[in-house]
């Protein structure tokens, strides 16, 4: 690979100039923070998040022609982080995994119920919805975008984005009011032993990836 | 019961990626419980009126992580950029 010279500031037949690239490197540098919480709220644990937005970077440097300056960079990573996202999913790379990590965080105490609500029954719960969802609800709930800029990330009609929040959020709360929540896998054998059963099948290249 | 069924969606999370385009059906029902006062009389009256009491969690859960402190790994990836070149452009750059 032939690098380009590093003390050229002009486009250099496709590029952005030295100033721009370095506008553009500091967005995205900037938004760092946010594709790791965005990442780490669609997959669960931290690990795999981050090698997803260190996926996200160096994909969004490679296209950093197609940012449009002045838009947000913010929105622009979510798309591609997204993306790669679904592609991996598809390849079965995420499963769910709690991140056991999350605070113990008191959240709310719902009356009538023994167990007050943690920041980490959120958290699985969150994990539970279907990825579409999950997504939705993280970008608007979350995120604090828009209707409309949730759309744009996901390509999708805004009224598609409002159902899935409706549905996601009506999903957490029967979920945490009925304290249905899937607990840690660490002491949860019956998700342990499915997921190991799960790994076994695909293992044994029977797969799950066939739709219900 | 309910415990059982909810358990194992949530290892299955990546197998769901196109259940809202099968499930459609119920799509214009729920969207009603999206921010707006609900009148459905039926069900949890509470989670359907207002902001979930534990919407704010969603915002806690995310800013937690905003708030960390970056790995070394992502400010060696940073560091790494300016050495890679952006793609050429497919249709070169027009």
């Amino acid at each position: 690979m032939s690098a380009d010279q590093p003390s050229g500031d002009k486009p250099a037949g496709n590029g952005r100039s030295a100033g721009e690239k370095s506008d553009f490197k500091r967005e995205l540098t900037g938004v760092v923070p946010h594709l790791r919480a965005f990442a780490r709220g669609l997959c669960g644990r931290p690990d795999l998040a981050d090698d997803l937005v260190q996926e996200t970077l160096l994909k969004a440097w490679a296209a950093q022609e197609r940012f449009e300056p002045g838009t947000s960079m913010r929105a622009w990573t979510f798309v591609i982080l997204r993306n790669a996202y679904l592609t991996d999913m598809r390849r079965n790379r995420f499963r769910g995994e709690y991140d056991e990590g999350v605070a113990e965080r008191i959240l709310t105490a719902p009356a009538g119920q023994e167990e007050p609500i943690h920041l980490s029954d959120l958290h699985r719960a969150l994990l539970t919805l279907p990825a579409e969802r999950r997504e939705a609800l993280l970008l608007v709930g979350a995120g604090g975008f828009s209707y409309e800029e949730a759309a744009a990330i996901c390509g999708c009609a805004v009224g598609t984005i409002k159902s899935r929040v409706g549905r996601a959020r009506a999903a957490l709360s029967e979920m945490l009011a009925s304290g249905s929540i899937p607990r840690r896998s660490t002491d949860d054998e019956v998700a342990h032993s499915a997921i190991l059963e799960e790994l076994d099948e695909v293992a044994a290249g029977n797969g799950v990836s066939s739709r219900p | 019961m309910a415990r059982c069924v909810l358990r194992f969606p949530g290892w299955r999370i990546g197998l769901s990626a196109d259940r809202d385009t099968v499930s459609g059906t119920i799509a214009s029902d729920m969207a009603s419980t999206d921010g707006h006062g609900g009148n459905h009389g039926a069900g949890d009256q509470n989670a359907r009126r207002r902001p979930p009491e534990w919407a704010d969690g969603l915002k806690q859960l995310y800013d937690s992580v905003v708030e960390e402190a970056l790995p070394d790994s992502f400010k060696d990836l940073i560091d790494r950029l300016d050495a890679m070149p952006p793609a050429r452009g497919r249709d070169h750059g027009k």
